[in-house]
């Protein structure tokens, strides 16, 4: 368990960390390439080694034999102890009892000859005869006084060391065919041969270490740059815009820092000018309003006075008088609203946040809607589940936003009760605004928070809304962190939800209120 | 009630239907076209209250509205454009009675009018007493012991409105309808709302300041914390 978590760390680490992972992979295939040039060396060296000490071997081996062929060859003896005694004087002549080259001695009679075997075989003390296989004595016994030889293993004392065991066969007058075995220990050589192996393994690790430092250096200093540019590039998103990556050098991380800079510069100049004109625009808006003001304020002063006398005048001018008076108002209404959407526009507006009781604002505006909704003959009626829902509000930006609802729905309503449900959750509150008139289609839904839009063109409005209403709704809302949303059919009316957070910086993911309503809720009221 | 306005504006197809409206309703009219002839005409015909313009050419309104308040306590009207909460405040702060924006009609204008200068009518010898002080309705006067106090109109009328229910506590959104006459809250929405806080908020503080031993710790009109004001506990 312990092992597999500590593995996902190192993968995690090695899938987040460029400069590990470059340093990881340079030592993994460093390492495979050590592996094989140090094999390819190591079995060089021992090949090399053993193959010095076989021809050695060989040629002492066929010295001796050739000498002790000799002997026998040359000796006159003729009765069986001057040759035994011969015999026996081969074996020490032989013998080499050095400590990592030692040579051991057999003189082993050829088995299956006629003539009686009547002389011991001299052998040397220390030698273990299984070290003489029989497939190398029936080779020596075919090969035709050629010397044979065969690897093998050789113990001494509590160790193993490789050995070569050189045979031939001698002949020996008198006494019949025999085989001289010399075995030779080749502890030496497996000693510089280990020598040599430890040497590389240890020069191996060390160049490891070496090239992992090396690639950690290298790529350190192409990753910093990166890093660098990676942070520099988080801050100009976190809006730091004048932050910039230090150019040093001509080669082609110093151009990435120039490329990035250039690029954050153009940016920069880019937002200027969009922030420019955005504010010159604002401006205009909050300009043209300003220079409406006095105009609209003589055109006020007289349209009143005309009004006030209206009913001096013949029919005709009495109607001009009130629709002189009704624009007028409806006029003033615009101006307000444009400088408000301007202020938003300009993100002028900060929320005056206050703890009040959400439905104290419900019937305030629902008051102040009622004499609209008695012209209409509409019903507004409130559905609430408490007394009091209290929530941290711009109590008169959520109360503008209610009203400019209920209007609407009024308006729109056909004369059908407007049914306005509030509800608290722990984290939200929300008011929704459910007409039962005309509705909207679905390509009406989408436009309906648009500047300026109207569902119908063609309908006659009495109320005077100056089109951005809603627009500014949505605004109030988002002001609040809040949704405004809305459902509608057509010809089955429309629902228009308000959800806002209970406390400024509550998060909320659900409203307290179902969008469209449920059908209970209107049915309720037929 | 009669008054003798001044009205200081530079447009002057403005100037004219402002006085033409106001002569209709009763009151006669002094005008004023330019800024700098402004303090000097309120001078030669010392009016009952002025309506003051605040961007004028020759000398901002500002300007004009230090003067006259240094100059005398009649109370001054600023009509402006400017429509941010900000300048509203500034107007206040630099003594403005009260502040009509512009465009701005008949009836609004000579409610804030009559707000600022409505003297209250009582049957006679109508006598209140708030704390140690005493309110003579009828002569219109308000004193300490024998020492008298001199209050604008509508400081009058705000003490008295206070005085005269010592157990209620008056919201601001109450002293908006009686002191001010306002009908609707709603009708104007946002702007309005705010400036009303902040126009009861001043005069409150101007009263106080006047009335109170100590205005930083009133003891007859009293702060209800969230709720709004009233008599204080004697």
């Amino acid at each position: 368990m312990f092992f597999r978590r500590a593995l996902e760390r190192a993968v995690g680490l090695l899938r987040r960390n460029l400069q590990a992972r470059a340093v990881v992979t340079t030592i993994a295939l460093s390492m495979g390439a050590l592996v094989v040039l140090g094999g390819f060396l190591s079995f060089g060296i021992g090949n090399g080694l053993y193959q010095t000490r076989l021809d050695q071997v060989l040629d002492e081996s066929e010295r001796a034999v050739v000498d002790v062929q000799n002997t026998f060859s040359a000796s006159n003896a003729s009765d069986e102890v001057a040759l035994q005694s011969l015999i026996n004087s081969v074996v020490p002549r032989l013998e080499n009892k050095s400590q990592d080259q030692a040579r051991l001695v057999a003189l082993l009679r050829t088995p299956g000859q006629t003539s009686a075997a009547l002389l011991q075989s001299p052998i040397s003390s220390d030698l273990n005869l299984t070290v003489i296989s029989q497939t190398l004595r029936s080779q020596v016994q075919l090969s035709a006084g050629r010397l044979v030889y065969q690897a093998t293993e050789l113990k001494v004392d509590a160790n193993t060391h490789p050995g070569l065991v050189v045979g031939a066969p001698i002949e020996i007058p008198l006494a019949g065919v025999y085989e001289l075995y010399l075995v030779h220990d080749l502890q030496r050589e497996q000693e510089t041969l280990d020598l040599v192996q430890g040497t590389l393994v240890i020069g191996g690790l060390i160049v490891l270490l070496i090239i992992g430092l090396v690639s950690w250096w290298v790529t350190s200093r192409i990753v910093q740059p990166v890093r660098v540019a990676a942070r520099v590039s988080e801050k100009i998103a976190e809006g730091a815009l004048d932050e910039r990556i230090p150019e040093q050098g001509e080669d082609v991380i110093a151009q990435l820092g120039r490329s990035f800079n250039a690029m954050a510069d153009n940016l920069q100049d880019q937002l200027k000018q969009y922030e420019q004109i955005s504010k010159m625009q604002q401006r205009f808006v909050s300009d043209v309003s300003h220079e409406l003001r006095t105009p609209l304020t003589t055109i006020k002063l007289a349209g009143e006075l005309i009004y006030d006398n209206r009913e001096d005048f013949a029919a005709p001018i009495k109607r001009s008088a009130e629709a002189m008076n009704s624009q007028i108002h409806r006029f003033e209404t615009l101006l307000e609203d444009l400088l408000e959407i301007s202020r938003y526009d300009a993100g002028a507006v900060a929320g005056d946040f206050e703890k009040a009781d959400l439905l104290a604002v419900v019937r305030s505006a629902i008051v102040s809607i009622e004499p609209l909704a008695q012209k209409k003959g509409c019903e507004i009626v409130l559905e609430a589940q408490a007394e009091s829902i209290e929530a941290e509000l711009d109590s008169r930006r959520i109360e503008r936003l209610l009203r400019n609802l209920l209007a609407n729905a009024v308006e729109h309503g056909e004369g059908k009760p407007v049914v306005v449900a509030v509800a608290a959750g722990a984290n939200a509150v929300a008011v929704s605004v459910t007409d039962r008139g005309v509705g909207m289609t679905r390509t009406q839904l989408d436009r309906v928070f648009d500047r300026f839009w109207r569902a119908d063109p063609a309908r006659k409005r009495t109320s005077g809304g100056t089109g951005l209403g809603l627009a500014i709704s949505l605004e109030d809302a988002n002001l609040h962190s809040g949704w405004l949303q809305v459902a509608a059919k057509p010809n089955e009316g429309s629902t228009f939800r308000l959800t806002l957070p209970r406390y400024q910086g509550a998060v909320f993911s659900q409203s307290p209120l179902p969008l469209p309503p449920r059908k209970k809720q209107v049915s309720d009221e037929a | 009630m009669s008054w003798k306005i001044l009205v200081v504006e530079d447009e002057k197809l403005m100037l004219e239907m402002a006085q033409t409206t106001l002569e209709i309703a009763g009151h006669s009219v002094v005008t004023c076209d330019s800024g700098s002839d402004a303090v000097q005409v309120f001078q030669d015909s010392k009016p009952d209250v002025v309506i003051l313009d605040w961007m004028l050419p020759g000398k901002d309104g500002l300007e004009i509205l230090q003067e006259l308040v240094s100059l005398s306590s009649t109370p001054v009207i600023m009509a402006s454009a400017k429509t941010e909460v900000e300048d509203v405040e500034r107007a206040l702060d630099f003594g403005a009675d009260d502040y009509i924006k512009k465009p701005y009609g008949g009836k609004e204008l000579i409610r804030t009018i009559t707000a600022v200068m409505n003297v209250p009518e009582r049957s006679d010898n109508t006598v209140v007493k708030i704390g140690p002080l005493t309110i003579d309705v009828s002569a219109y006067e308000v004193s300490r012991g024998s020492k008298q106090i001199l209050l604008t109109p509508l400081e009058f009328n705000l003490l008295l409105t206070i005085a005269e229910d010592p157990k209620h506590t008056f919201t601001r959104e109450e002293l908006l309808k009686k002191v001010w006459l306002h009908k609707n809250l709603n009708d104007e929405g946002d702007f309005k709302g705010k400036i009303d806080t902040r126009l009861v908020n001043v005069h409150i503080q101007r009263l106080r300041s006047k009335i109170e031993e100590n205005p930083d710790d009133p003891q007859i009109v009293t702060t209800v914390r969230g709720r709004g004001y009233k008599a204080g506990a004697n």
